[in-house]
């Protein structure tokens, strides 16, 4: 599940391995403050994208991290450590979003939503740099749109690079669930761009600009 | 372009500007860093407590000890006791000192009738019972510490007026003829075997034939 990552923060090479999570575990300090520094702007980033809000992201940070702080000891292995920190990220996002009262559900039963069949070859992507920037902003506004466990699954997915089984792992549901939602997803987004092609009036599929 | 390397892109270019100021970062820190130390309070304030827990156990154990052995060490200690007690009394009955039960000997004296059909003039007089003869066995069991001595049931002592009264012998003013029955109560056992075996006086007297029976009862 974890793998080492090496990286470089402003002019530091960050090495994150199964010993410094360790060593966390362990109480140290100096390692919690290196693991701290690797995973700030991811867990910000994914926090950002589910609440939608600066402010309330930024709160989420400080209480994913006490949190990760006050119960890493309990963790058994090391190996699992980037799943139960995106856990706690994704519940505590949930949380915050309860008590502001904007969760919201999916519309329609998950069990129809299984049958869903999606071809990714429908999915077609304009050339023009000017219908790709449009693009850009309807399938980000579509994103917003979604229903929370349906955009939490899109955003593991792609923005922290976790597969069907570990997001299954994370939202605790199971992985023929997380693809569904992932699909349906993907449509809806492919419907979205396909309607913003229609509203700028312009054909998918346009001049090749880029670069 | 593929339909999940465009959506990629799109979600981190929407995201890539987004870093946490350093003031939010160390504010972070020094809040987890609070905690931290609020944690070690309450734990040393746990690990206090339990340790003061564990102490009070102990001085339980420790009454639970204590009332044990008593109960143990007090029912033992009576037995002892009562067994030295018991032992303390047998042997007190081996050397014959029975303090408790008290005996009553009883000595007969009486003329020597055998004796008063001699013409000798001597023997008749040695086969008389005498004031002084009673004086005599009076005076024996009162040297063994007896008090409580009778003669013909007439309470005596060895200062008691015993004399000569022609045919008869005057007790505390009272004339009384043989038998003279001297009756005593006195702690020891065997004490009328020791007059019979080991006494003088009391070997003289039934020389002379006028100790008819020595008894002794309980």
């Amino acid at each position: 599940m974890h793998r080492t990552v090496i990286r470089y923060i402003k002019g530091l090479i960050i090495l994150i391995d199964e010993e410094l999570i360790q060593k966390a575990i362990d109480r140290d300090k100096c390692a919690f403050r290196t693991i701290f520094t690797f995973y700030k702007n991811r867990v910000y980033r994914t926090s950002y994208l589910i609440l939608k809000d600066h402010q309330l992201a930024e709160d989420s940070v400080q209480e994913i991290f006490l949190q990760v702080h006050k119960t890493i000891h309990k963790l058994i292995t090391a190996k699992a450590f980037e799943s139960w920190l995106y856990k706690i990220t994704i519940n505590t996002c949930y949380s915050i979003l309860r008590k502001a009262k904007k969760f919201d559900t999916l519309p329609f039963d998950e069990s129809i939503e299984q049958s869903i069949t999606y071809n990714e070859s429908d999915f077609e992507i304009p050339d023009n740099i000017l219908m790709r920037k449009e693009a850009k902003n309807c399938i980000i506004e579509c994103i917003y749109s979604l229903p929370i466990k349906h955009r939490t699954v899109l955003i593991l997915f792609y923005l922290n690079d976790m597969s069907i089984k570990e997001i299954a792992e994370i939202t605790e549901s199971n992985e023929g669930t997380v693809k569904s939602r992932l699909f349906y997803g993907k449509k809806v987004l492919k419907e979205k761009l396909a309607d913003c092609n229609e509203l700028i009036d312009l054909p998918i599929g346009g001049v090749i600009c880029e670069g | 372009m593929k339909a999940d390397d465009f959506i990629k892109q799109v979600i981190e270019e929407e995201v890539e500007v987004l870093e946490l100021s350093e003031d939010i970062c160390s504010k972070i820190l020094e809040h987890i860093d609070m905690n931290e130390e609020h944690e070690n309070k309450k734990n040393n304030i746990l690990a206090a407590m339990k340790s003061f827990i564990l102490r009070l156990r102990l001085v339980d154990m420790v009454e639970v000890v204590v009332f044990a052995l008593v109960l143990i060490l007090v029912p033992y200690g009576v037995t002892q006791y009562s067994e030295h007690n018991n032992q303390i009394q047998n042997e007190n009955k081996a050397v014959n000192k029975n303090t408790s039960k008290k005996r009553l000997i009883t000595i007969t004296l009486t003329d020597n009738q055998e004796g008063l059909k001699s013409k000798d003039t001597i023997s008749i007089n040695t086969s008389i019972v005498h004031a002084y003869d009673i004086k005599c066995i009076i005076d024996i069991l009162s040297g063994y510490g007896i008090n409580e001595i009778s003669v013909n049931d007439e309470k005596v002592d060895k200062d008691s007026e015993i004399v000569a009264s022609g045919q008869f012998i005057k007790i505390n003013e009272k004339n009384y003829g043989p038998p003279y029955i001297i009756k005593s109560v006195c702690k020891y056992d065997s004490l009328s075997a020791e007059l019979i075996l080991k006494n003088d006086a009391i070997k003289a007297l039934k020389s002379r034939g006028i100790i008819e029976n020595i008894e002794e009862t309980q």
